[in-house]
């Protein structure tokens, strides 16, 4: 039984830089909890499922928030609002992509406080999860949705293993196909990740969304230079226009030669537990000219495998129609 | 042709005696093995490992089910099933001294305690492959409830960790020296016929000479 009253009681602690934080979530471990925007964390607790016994504030931590330009790209801190993300002219220039994905979050209240990192790393919404039951994801052993009775319209179409829960992000997508790195720091040092290495889907450990340990903060974003410029598309479509979740997005940049595709990276949310990045499709569309014909190629393409539940069939023609209009309208 | 009498004292025995025929050597490997993949795709991501387990369990856990299978309708039907179980000669041989026929009362009691909980793995552990989708069906949690799915995941737990132990008792004595014939065997098949008389009642035991 979910009970929406108030926050069960925790240890407060607003850290200013990076180490104390790492010091505090050493001395709790798996006990303390990390808040960034808190649009999501703020949920969990009063609804009594997440009972951290220590929450550590990060939003007071200078060193991680910001966009900076660098030799190999850009880097954003971890703390960054998705409206400074979405204002910023270094990225509405080079990675317009995450600035059109970012634009696309919940709604501009919600954009103010929520972070890139929060965004990027954030849990599943399914349904049977968020209500407080003993689901897989929440370390039980059923999964409510993927039942002859269970109700899995928004859940997964791939990779889905035991848990059918998807990746409710806007912003990873977009980070996907820029190719993004994920810097993760802990009080033994740091290690920057890709998105196939940063995302987990439940194969691999069916209670996470990201490979981020315990002990390890978020710290920034680096986008590489290699997509800067590209041709990009974003599109999100919800059963709201905002403040609801994609119900499949896609986000693809591709470099154009006159006319011709010569590299792509595409990425779609919504439809498995991690941003799905779609190298067959990929690879066909290396080479080819940027038309209609390429485009609705790509799109069937792209659902090839696709496994529906009882309820979310209606996924598979929306996530082929956003991919051939992401081939077909990308623009640079 | 006759068989030589390998059961007749001999003062210095120098020929070998069949412990374990080929069939059963592979049977007791393949089970080993699998074993050893359950309880490493079982207990490895708890432990931090991660990587995909679940594919691997289950089919492991289906062919241990195969093996398992096979052993007890070879054990039934071909074999002396009652020479694995414990009896009253056991129990006189323990306070008495005297020597065992093929196998020892210790390890007739490590056999029936390694079955009871291979079974109840097993048997738990295909209840559960009702919960994830395989080639032949599509997951339902709902055939049982979820108290009784409580219990089976606990008697499947308490299977797989009290095997943890079991599988430590006998690697500790498959590498003890004064056991080392008997592991040899599990290898080979044989044990040398000075072996078998030193340690085994030739009455209780009729072992064929090694080919």
């Amino acid at each position: 039984m979910v009970v929406k009253d108030m926050m069960p009681n925790f240890e407060l602690f607003q850290p200013t830089q990076v180490k104390d934080a790492l010091a505090i979530l050493d001395s709790y471990g798996k006990d303390a909890w990390k808040m960034a925007g808190g649009y999501d964390s703020l949920v969990w607790f009063k609804e009594r499922i997440k009972r951290p016994k220590a929450v550590i504030d990060l939003s007071g931590i200078a060193e991680m928030q910001g966009i900076k330009e660098t030799a190999d790209g850009v880097e954003i801190g971890a703390l960054t609002t998705l409206t400074d993300i979405e204002n910023n002219s270094i990225i509405k220039t080079k990675y317009r992509l995450l600035a059109d994905a970012v634009a696309k979050v919940a709604s501009p209240q919600i954009r103010h406080a929520g972070t890139i990192g929060g965004n990027a790393s954030q849990d599943a919404r399914c349904l049977y999860y968020r209500y407080g039951l003993p689901c897989y994801r929440a370390g039980g052993t059923t999964c409510y949705a993927d039942t002859p009775e269970g109700i899995n319209r928004e859940h997964a179409l791939f990779e889905s293993d035991r848990c059918v829960a998807v990746t409710p992000s806007d912003g990873a997508p977009a980070l996907v196909a820029l190719d993004a790195k994920y810097v993760l720091r802990s009080s033994s040092g740091e290690r920057v990740v890709g998105s196939e290495e940063f995302y987990v889907g439940p194969k691999i450990d069916i209670t996470h969304m990201t490979s981020t340990k315990p002990e390890e903060i978020l710290v920034a974003i680096r986008i590489p230079n290699t997509w800067a410029g590209s041709h990009f598309y974003f599109e999100k479509v919800a059963d709201r226009n905002v403040w609801d979740f994609a119900l499949v997005n896609v986000a693809a940049a591709l470099k154009v030669q006159n006319g011709v595709i010569r590299e792509s990276r595409i990425a779609c949310g919504g439809v498995s537990a991690v941003p799905r990045r779609l190298t067959a499709v990929e690879e066909i569309l290396k080479g080819q000219p940027m038309n209609e014909t390429v485009a609705k190629l790509a799109g069937n393409s792209a659902t090839r495998g696709a496994r529906p539940l009882n309820y979310n069939g209606f996924k598979i023609p929306l996530m082929a129609n956003l991919v051939t209009r992401a081939v077909r309208d990308a623009k640079a | 042709m006759s068989t030589p009498d390998i059961t007749r004292p001999d003062p210095a025995p120098t020929g070998r005696v069949l412990r374990h025929k080929l069939i059963d050597r592979i049977y007791h490997w393949l089970m080993a093995l699998s074993v050893l993949i359950l309880m490493a795709t079982a207990f490895l991501p708890i432990l931090g490992w991660k990587f995909e387990w679940l594919d691997l369990h289950w089919i492991t856990g289906v062919v241990l089910t195969l093996a398992v299978l096979f052993h007890i309708i070879r054990a039934v039907c071909w074999q002396d099933i009652w020479a694995m179980f414990l009896g009253g000669q056991d129990l006189r041989d323990i306070t008495g001294g005297g020597k065992p026929g093929k196998y020892t009362p210790a390890q007739k009691l490590y056999h029936l305690g390694v079955s009871l909980l291979i079974l109840a793995a097993i048997g738990t552990g295909l209840l559960m492959l009702l919960k994830i989708d395989t080639p032949w069906w599509r997951r339902d949690p709902y055939w049982f409830s979820d108290t009784q799915w409580g219990v089976i995941y606990a008697i499947h737990g308490f299977g797989a960790m009290a095997l943890i132990t079991m599988v430590m008792i006998h690697i500790y004595f498959a590498l003890r020296p004064d056991e080392w014939r008997l592991t040899r065997s599990m290898f080979r098949g044989w044990m040398t016929s000075k072996e078998y008389l030193d340690h085994h009642d030739p009455k209780r035991w009729k072992a064929k000479e090694d080919a």
